[in-house]
């Protein structure tokens, strides 16, 4: 049960099942209500002093009815029985059919915590938080006089969730969210560069530790300075060796989208038809699991009441299965895979990405180094894109460096490196030992989610990179 | 409580809390939205959201809180919450409830009841002959990826303890259709889309026939050779660009140390071609409006002028820090955001010659009709962007063959001193929050186009 503040209920379970009750005197097969509650702080610091500090409550709830294939959404923020019963009402005009006899029982079960947080934020003084920032501001601003200017964000949100359907299903669940971003701006003449760091977990305050975030400080300095006085990022087909960590968008991209039931359930995905075929080198697995604990794209429950899993979706580059939601499942005629996401109660909820890798291989990041005649190596990998339809995706290098003969011999500026997504997979052919995982905010039809993106060190054969001539 | 109540009680308490000034900004919205996939509505949302942002100064420094309740005890907590936050604060920038000096706001009716002259089962009807007659156009027209529709009402009031209190109703609606080309296993897809508040002006013929055109021209789309080229950035493309860099633009952004523009007013820093408006009272533009997000009254202003840098873009508190007496561009994306600058309908003025002309005008080059990644693949900071693209050849002042599969790359900042044409052709994109950018077709002496 979803509790307030102030200690109070949000809404009562005999409530709820009325709700679901009336959504489905229209003839509807399913009905499913999403009770959402969040805290949230954030504070800005830039030029050394704390500039802007915001705090404020989201409250919702968000209905769905499914009938057939289809599905009606409603959301609202209020709660009073009136205008729940309205919604319900209004929303299940959409359908015109006879209505189904059932019984609603909700029956609460229990979600297993996958994800301990020893410190909730909302406990920690502002003055901690301005601590950190502060550090990581000097830190980042003194790392070198070509520095001119940082800002640094923080984030902690407490969301708290109930999710009850009419199938009886009944569950409630707490997810503590905290962020730090440093950006650090170096400056010469008429030239800018940035770099970007950060450290962001599904986890309480205890993720912070005075030493990690002076080190990340100073990478963002390192970054934002040697990009200042490094060549343009050259142009062509080249082999791209990519940093292991938030490395991992390429896989997120060039494939991750297109394995998720929302684009493959209507077959707009390049995928869809592919189970069982090579779609990527021997050299790849690869797999979403929204089990492992504290990653910032973990869950302990996905938005439609299911339990994550680990999925493997491709083995030895070969397509083993998709992230599947109930209603896609249902079009596919597969079962949930645990990856109903939501950005809130204001969408409804669709198949997402969770934590999703690259696995280990046998290479060491030396080797690969060692074994380029000529590439880009791509250390740090901001964002991309994708359109599943076709397989096209983008994703942009934040800090490169040139290899030739097998040595990194100089930086340079960031570039898109573009590619299709089966294409790109087949032409991995080195996959290192050391799996590390970056966070970062993915955007689809059910709005934005926290995920992780991750992989060991990887070189492609061939990839268009985007420099200047 | 009702609207009147709740901003009564927020601000009378506020001030009895120790606020020396505040602030209550309340947005309601109401939205519907339609999904068709094989002539069955596939989605079907309704939507009622409502949300109450306070801002108040305590000597100076300013705190936020917000909610999504909007209860009596909910508001006390929004006020203590926003005191802790103004507590925090220790930069020394002057923070400005805007006092009303007998400002005059111009009218701009943003609500159409024409609108709804479809009903909801029309609109339907409409989706579905929209899914068949794309199917109809040509056999190549493997699938639709979307096909929606979409309205909103929105209402926003907005009062302070220093005399602003506006008011300001809305509607918009839109209809969006992505399909999926196909021919000998080359997929390729584009969309269109329609918005606005006058159904009237709707021609749903019209809408799909591009999309679906746009989806055939990429077919046997080729990737070409890495080099440096004449570019002809198609108008949607170039006012994405202009877009992505105008944060730029913006007096907070120059005053913290963020933007390259900084100390350039009154400089040359583009071709003499170029000319970029910001104006928030444009006819026919959705997000047109009388006051900005802080209540001050809103007006057209020059920003670059035949490519010197005239203006930029002012709240109340950056332009009392600068010393100017223009301020109407106060940025506040929704009650769960601060108020900070962000451009209105901001555009480039329009040339003399058509897109035809511009193409004919070029030897050898190309054209590029799409951007993607532009999250991404630049740094408005530094101005470099490196982008996925489409488009075609041009070759003998001819458009030829279509290209994809290419990134063009270059400087923002250099880019606009290389602007040797601009068309006739003013476009304006999907508008995106508070902004809506425009611009007509643009030709670029030279860019990078990296591929094979």
């Amino acid at each position: 049960m979803v509790v307030d503040d102030r200690g109070e209920f949000m809404i009562t379970k005999d409530l709820i099942t009325e709700v679901l009750e009336q959504s489905l005197t229209t003839g509807g097969d399913f009905s499913e209500l999403y009770i959402e509650y969040k805290n949230k702080l954030t504070m800005k610091l830039i030029g050394g002093a704390i500039e802007e500090s915001l705090s404020g409550t989201d409250y919702g709830i968000g209905l769905r009815i499914i009938h057939g294939l289809n599905s009606i959404y409603a959301y609202t923020n209020k709660n009073d029985r009136d205008s729940l019963l309205a919604l319900a009402t209004e929303a299940s005009q959409a359908i015109t059919k006879k209505k189904k006899d059932f019984q609603i029982d909700l029956r609460e079960t229990l979600v297993k915590n996958n994800n301990v947080i020893e410190k909730n934020p909302k406990t920690i003084d502002s003055e901690e938080k301005i601590h950190l920032m502060k550090l990581a501001y000097q830190e980042a601003k003194e790392y070198d006089e070509l520095i001119s200017q940082v800002k640094v964000n923080y984030m902690d949100q407490h969301k708290k969730i109930t999710i009850a359907n009419s199938e009886g299903l009944y569950k409630t669940d707490e997810q503590t969210f905290t962020s730090l971003n440093i950006q650090s701006i170096a400056k010469k003449e008429n030239e800018m560069q940035v770099g970007r760091t950060k450290i962001a977990a599904y986890q309480g305050f205890e993720l912070y530790h005075d030493q990690e975030v002076i080190e990340k400080a100073r990478e963002a300095s390192e970054i934002a300075k040697k990009m200042l006085l490094a060549d343009p990022c050259p142009s062509g087909k080249m082999p791209v060796i990519i940093d292991n960590g938030f490395g991992g968008v390429i896989f997120h991209e060039a494939c991750g989208h297109g394995l998720e039931a929302t684009s493959v359930a209507k077959g707009n995905s390049v995928f869809a038809d592919k189970v069982g075929q090579r779609v990527a080198s021997e050299l790849v697995t690869a797999i979403d699991d929204g089990t492992r604990s504290n990653l910032w794209g973990s869950i302990n429950v996905d938005d439609e009441g299911t339990p994550p899993q680990k999925n493997v979706l491709i083995e030895k580059g070969i397509l083993k299965g998709f992230m599947v939601d109930r209603l896609n499942g249902k079009r596919m005629n597969q079962p949930s895979t645990g990856s109903a996401r939501r950005q809130s109660y204001q969408y409804p909820p669709t198949s997402r990405m969770t934590n999703t890798y690259i696995a280990p291989g046998e290479s060491t990041k030396q080797e690969i180094i060692e074994a380029t005649d000529y590439g880009l190596y791509a250390k740090k990998m901001g964002g991309g894109s994708v359109n599943p339809a076709t397989g096209e995706f983008n994703f942009a290098v934040m800090e490169g460096y040139i290899v030739k003969d097998g040595k990194i011999i100089k930086p340079v500026r960031g570039a898109s490196l573009i590619g299709k997504g089966i294409d790109v997979l087949k032409k991995i052919d080195k996959v290192g030992n050391n799996l590390a995982f970056g966070q970062g905010m993915c955007g689809s039809i059910s709005g934005s989610v926290p995920v992780t993106v991750g992989q060991p060190t990887i070189r492609v054969k061939e990839m268009t990179v985007g420099g200047v001539k | 409580m009702e609207n009147k109540n709740l901003i009564d009680y927020v601000l009378e308490q506020a001030l009895e809390k120790g606020f020396d000034d505040g602030e209550v900004y309340i947005a309601r919205t109401k939205n519907l939205s339609l999904k068709l996939f094989e002539s069955e509505i596939d989605t079907y949302t309704i939507a009622d959201n409502v949300g109450l942002s306070f801002r108040g100064t305590i000597n100076q420094k300013i705190g936020y809180a917000y909610t999504e309740r909007l209860d009596q005890g909910s508001m006390d907590q929004v006020i203590e919450h926003a005191k802790e936050n103004a507590r925090s604060i220790d930069s020394d920038d002057q923070e400005i409830i805007l006092e009303n000096r007998d400002y005059e706001y111009k009218t701009i009716n943003n609500y159409c009841e024409n609108l709804y002259h479809l009903g909801t089962r029309e609109k339907i009807e409409l989706l579905k002959a929209i899914e068949k007659y794309a199917f109809s156009l040509d056999e190549r027209v493997k699938s639709i990826n979307y096909n929606q529709y979409g309205e909103t009402i929105s209402e926003i009031q907005l009062v302070n303890s220093k005399g602003i209190d506006l008011y300001e109703k809305s509607n918009v609606g839109y209809f969006y259709i992505s399909v999926i080309v196909e021919r000998n296993e080359d997929i390729q897809s584009a969309s269109h889309y329609f918005y606005g508040n006058d159904l009237g002006d709707f021609n749903y013929k019209e809408m799909t026939e591009i999309a679906v055109n746009k989806a055939l021209n990429l077919l046997d789309a080729r990737s070409i050779e890495s080099k440096n080229v004449t570019t002809l950035i198609k108008n949607e493309a170039f006012a994405s660009l202009i877009g992505a860099f105008s944060s730029n633009f913006s007096a907070e952004n120059i005053q913290k140390g963020s933007s390259l523009l900084q100390g350039k007013l009154g400089e040359t820093i583009a071709s003499e071609q170029l000319t970029v408006l910001d104006n928030p009272l444009l006819d026919h533009q959705i997000i047109s409006r009388s006051f900005d997000g802080e209540g001050a009254p809103t007006r057209c202003k020059k920003i670059i002028d035949n490519g010197i840098l005239t203006q930029v873009l002012h709240n109340k508190k950056t332009a009392t820090k600068a010393g100017v007496e223009d301020f109407g561009n106060a940025g506040r994306h929704s009650y769960k955001s601060k108020v900070d600058v962000a451009p209105s309908n901001f555009y480039v003025e329009k040339g003399e010659q058509t897109y035809e002309q511009l193409i004919e005008s070029i030897d050898e080059g190309i054209i590029i009709t799409d951007v993607q990644g532009l999250h991404a693949g630049l740094d408005a900071i530094s101005g470099d962007f490196s982008l996925a693209a489409k488009g075609f050849l041009i070759n003998d002042g001819q458009r030829k063959q279509p290209v994809n599969q290419i990134t063009v790359s270059g400087n923002f900042y250099e880019m606009i001193k290389d602007i040797i044409a601009i068309g006739s052709d003013l476009q304006f994109k999907l508008p995106g929050g508070q902004s809506c950018f425009g611009s007509p077709s643009v030709v670029i002496d030279q860019l990078t186009i990296s591929g094979k």
